[in-house]
């Protein structure tokens, strides 16, 4: 008796792994195969534009242009020859619409060296 | 014939029931599994990250805008500071990669003195895809 209550169990547990990885299996190849019915968020960063006062870079504006609405956090990281200096922003961004985020770098600010600065842009939904 | 003590009946019965319960926690962990790759499907993302790198020197490029028509890169515009006081002929290159193949772009425009920034705008040959993988590269010098 308790061999073939053991026996079900194994049976049923096989059997509801098996539903669940054809499931996934599925999941998958529906993402894959670009199917129509998965909203892929697309995002595209446009436009990197620093601003220095003197040779201090002080600030950056990123414009972004998401797929779907919601709230983003946007990661800047910029580094040269002298240093990186990093800022963040929070907020909304709206589908479709593009917009540009002014993103204050704090100090120590990085300065101007004999290379040019690199721009380390993230952008995560949250 | 003496029976079994009860305690037995109890072991047995706790067996039992230990079983059930590591099975439903099983169970409700991959359901939860399944549910977790389904919900990350439906919000599949594309281009979460890019670089822009800019040039250093006595003619530096500020900014770099893409031009997008939908998901492919035309051309861009790179903005370049120069020094005030000169003038002459200024080359700005922008160069595009999406991780797989990339374009660039040249273009010369003359500065006259009293002008730092100047915008230049720069159209590729062909259209390249955003995707996978966006970085920028940009540099403008004076040529003459």
């Amino acid at each position: 008796m308790r061999r073939l209550l053991l026996g079900i169990l194994f049976i049923v547990l096989v059997f509801s792994a098996s539903v669940i990885s054809v499931s996934i299996s599925a999941s998958i190849r529906r993402v894959a195969g670009g199917s129509a019915d998965v909203a892929h968020n697309k995002i595209k960063i446009l436009e990197v534009r620093d601003e220095l006062s003197g040779i201090n870079l002080v600030r950056i504006y990123v414009t972004v242009l998401v797929d779907v609405s919601g709230s983003y956090r946007v990661a800047v990281t910029v580094s040269n020859d002298q240093g990186s200096a990093s800022g963040s922003w929070t907020g909304t961004l709206t589908g479709g619409q593009e917009t540009t985020i002014t993103i204050n770098i704090p100090p120590p600010y990085l300065k101007e060296g004999a290379t040019g600065f690199n721009h380390k842009v993230e952008v995560t939904p949250l | 014939m003496p029976s079994k003590p009860p305690q037995f009946f109890c072991i047995r019965k706790l067996r039992v029931i230990v079983f059930f319960i590591t099975l439903i926690i099983v169970l409700s962990s991959l359901a939860s599994l399944s549910v977790n790759l389904n919900l990350q499907a439906e919000s599949f993302i594309l281009g979460g990250s890019a670089t822009y790198t800019y040039d250093a020197g006595v003619e530096k490029v500020r900014s770099v805008r893409l031009n997008v028509s939908g998901d492919d890169v035309t051309g861009a515009q790179a903005t370049c500071q120069k020094v005030k006081t000169d003038s002459g002929y200024y080359a700005v290159s922008v160069t595009f990669s999406n991780g797989v193949e990339s374009r660039s772009g040249q273009a010369t425009v003359y500065q006259g003195k009293g002008v730092e920034y100047f915008t230049v705008p720069i159209t590729f040959d062909s259209p390249i895809g955003y995707y996978p993988n966006p970085s920028v590269s940009a540099e403008c010098w004076k040529v003459s």
